[in-house]
């Protein structure tokens, strides 16, 4: 947890390895799970497109790829087109994706595991000026009937018995994901899904064990982590995705967020991925900034847990702040790898770290993107 | 598909399309070929969809899939990449159907036989301690090795060139059923085709040696074959060396004429590199072999194909716009970066749409 002490070395501090229970990651730099809305047959089986993008961006030297969002159910899905991990072919097609990446290069793979809650039913990002059809829509559900937004649709209050199948999907795709060989897992108890919807006080307005008290409002999230933690193999780590504030005078505030982790780490969560906001259809604010480290920072050190930071990470610059300055012990960069594969691999060439390239590729060392400049 | 608003309207010369036959690319950037040796038995798999897959995502008009063998005695390692049996057509089709369905490029595979250049080893193994050879049945137009330390080569016999078209043909007609909208044919580097050609590598006194109109009858005579069997609104390009780089060896005149025989016998396009028929290397500069493709595109009056050393989207748009070469084909590069192409826009600002998922990628920031 002494990030001082990479300093005395020669190796940028993005480039210094970290390791949380038996897995150990090449370095600090993380692809974010981001959707990709492009499961086949529109009941969430991954296909080569997930090998591709997944695969090349492993190649491209992150130490750890994230699947996106995984649903543990059909009724989980944000929408149609969403990967799930619900069913045996699920496992059996990720299984392909978990074994290239570690066949083929030094990344490790996590899976971020979910439930969409009353976010769910929407149609696909790139189709949403199409509804979905009647015969194409479920059953919401959330915490109380309170809407995501003034256009959304009205979740179902979930009873006992709702919540006690929550917790078993999430463990069954648990199951699966250690099957399919995953290094890690993530439950994305985060932008006002399913689990982050009980924990914010603007979506959560139950009177039983379930609402009321911060404690209460995490309690299934604490009984999903348990129940995961379980069944999840002892050296293999387990995160969390949270939003850290609400950005909303109602919402959970940086202090909340605080005694989130601090609950998760009593319980026993290894690392602790911060994020905020997006749990109404109120946007967060955007701004070109590392607006979200601050959240991770504080976390980081009031709750004393390793934290991944998310949000506008855009070069290796800010990389090697963040870690050399104990900010988070991981970065997460979604957008970045979208515009670029080899991100990593492009950041060490502009820091001079020596990255091994593959065997298949000797001669992409003795590329000279920038001729003018280099020669 | 997210927009840049600041985007120029003109499109830089480098991103026009250009079409061949019935295939059209959407711009002029090619991923060369490029030896993966990641396949068993000449099986690719999922290495070859995200190694295509991922470059054809990165905007690539056109991407080449690596030197296939039309025989298994034909591959530089036993790690090849092949056409020449059916079990290879289907995973091939993986690879073509991932492009087709995912890209706006094209993808083309490159037909070839290593000749005396077969069962050299993995690229990255050669000087360590792994076992390099295995066995091949190497051959060649005569029994010269390729380097001193080289195996010396067999002569092929007279029933192993009848039976050549018969093998490029099959391989073709592999490559048709797998998808492919574009076909390289391998007449470079010092593999088979390219030493029948080369007068350093071919010493026969019979029908097949001795004038340049010789040594072209055996590659002119596949060729044809080839041609017969690819569909007729789907182009073939030919790769050749079009100097050797070392005295008695071709000159640019030799490439000339070699390039005029396969117009005549109905390339679409030459892909022009050079050397490699030894071990001598060449020059390798920035751009080395662009004056071969300009000076092939002007006197055959043919389509070409510009390779080696071309980095980035100036060169490139100068290669176009100066008429030196219709095509710029980026091994290196596409080693070094998948989304080259993408990149190269950004850089030029010139508005390149992003597939839907990765639409936030477009507003990437990557400069602070």
């Amino acid at each position: 947890m002494s990030p001082e002490s990479d300093a005395a070395t020669e190796t940028p501090p993005m480039f210094t390895p970290f390791k949380l229970r038996e897995m150990t990651l090449r370095n600090r730099v993380v692809m974010s799970p981001m959707c990709m809305y492009s499961a086949d047959d529109l009941d969430g089986t991954p296909t080569d497109f997930h090998i591709v993008h997944l695969g090349s961006r492993a190649m491209g030297g992150a130490g750890l790829v994230f699947t996106e969002m995984t649903q543990i159910s059909r009724e989980a899905r944000i929408s149609p087109g969403d990967a799930g991990m619900y069913e045996d072919r699920h496992m059996e097609a990720w299984k392909k994706v978990v074994d290239f990446v570690h066949t083929r290069t030094d990344a490790k793979i996590g899976m971020q595991i979910g439930h969409a809650g009353r976010k769910a039913c929407e149609p696909i990002a790139w189709k949403r000026h199409t509804p979905l059809t009647d015969d194409e829509k479920w059953e919401i559900v959330g915490p109380s009937a309170i809407k995501f937004g003034p256009d959304s649709e009205m979740p179902k209050e979930m009873n006992q018995s709702d919540i006690a199948k929550v917790v078993d999907d999430f463990v069954s795709a648990a199951k699966r994901a250690d099957q399919a060989g995953f290094d890690i897992i993530e439950i994305h108890a985060g932008h006002g899904y399913l689990l982050s919807s009980f924990m914010s006080p603007l979506s959560n307005q139950r009177t039983d064990a379930y609402g009321g008290s911060l404690e209460n409002r995490m309690k299934l999230s604490l009984e999903v982590y348990h129940a995961v933690r379980a069944v999840w193999p002892d050296e293999k780590p387990i995160s969390a995705r949270i939003s850290a504030i609400d950005w909303n005078d109602d919402g959970n505030q940086i202090e909340d967020g605080v005694e989130i982790a601090k609950m998760f780490k009593a319980a026993g969560l290894d690392i602790i991925d911060v994020s905020s906001g997006n749990v109404t259809s109120e946007r967060r604010p955007v701004t070109p900034g590392l607006f979200q480290t601050p959240f991770s920072e504080q976390i980081r050190r009031e709750a004393d847990m390793s934290t991944m930071t998310v949000g506008n990470l855009a070069v290796a610059e800010q990389i090697n702040g963040v870690i050399a300055e104990g900010r988070a012990d991981l970065c997460c960069v979604g957008k970045g790898h979208l515009f670029d594969p080899y991100f990593v691999r492009h950041a060490a060439r502009e820091l001079g770290y020596d990255l091994k390239w593959p065997n298949q590729y000797p001669a992409a060392g003795a590329f000279n993107p920038n001729p003018e400049i280099m020669r | 598909m997210a927009t840049n608003p600041a985007a120029k309207t003109e499109i830089p010369p480098m991103f026009t399309p250009y079409k061949l036959r019935g295939v059209e690319m959407i711009n002029r950037v090619v991923m060369s070929p490029l030896c993966m040796y990641s396949a068993e038995d000449g099986v690719v798999g999922d290495w070859h969809v995200v190694h295509l897959g991922s470059r054809a995502m990165g905007g690539a008009g056109l991407v080449i899939a690596e030197m296939s063998a039309v025989h298994p005695d034909g591959r530089i390692s036993i790690r090849d990449a092949g056409i020449w049996d059916d079990k290879h057509t289907e995973p091939w089709k993986r690879v073509v159907d991932f492009v087709h369905e995912n890209t706006d490029s094209k993808i083309g595979i490159q037909l070839g036989h290593a000749g005396r250049k077969a069962d050299t080893g993995l690229s990255w193994q050669r000087g360590t301690d792994a076992q390099m050879e295995y066995g091949f049945d190497i051959v060649a137009p005569t029994a010269i090795p390729v380097s001193e330390r080289a195996r010396t080569p067999r002569v092929i016999t007279d029933e192993e060139i009848v039976a050549l078209p018969g093998l490029y043909k099959r391989a073709t007609e592999r490559a048709e059923e797998a998808g492919f909208d574009v076909l390289n044919f391998h007449c470079a580097h010092g593999y088979l085709m390219s030493s029948f050609i080369s007068p350093l590598s071919n010493h026969r006194n019979d029908e097949l040696g001795g004038p340049l109109e010789n040594r072209m009858r055996l590659p002119l005579k596949i060729f044809a074959e080839v041609r017969k069997a690819w569909p007729e609104d789907r182009p073939i390009v030919v790769r050749i060396s079009a100097v050797d780089w070392e005295e008695s060896g071709h000159e640019i005149e030799d490439a000339v004429e070699i390039a005029k025989m396969f117009k005549a016998a109905g390339a679409d396009a030459m892909d022009v590199s050079s050397g490699m028929v030894t071990n001598k290397r060449p020059p390798d500069t920035t751009m080395f072999q662009v004056p071969f493709a300009e000076r092939i595109r002007a006197d055959a009056d043919m389509a070409t194909m510009a390779v080696g050393n071309i980095e980035t989207g100036e060169q490139m748009n100068d290669i176009i716009s100066n008429g030196r070469a219709d095509f710029c084909v980026v091994g290196r590069g596409h080693m070094y970066d998948p989304y080259l192409t993408r990149h190269i826009a950004r850089e030029i600002g010139y508005d390149y749409p992003w597939p839907n998922e990765y639409g936030r990628g477009g507003g990437f920031r990557s400069k602070l």
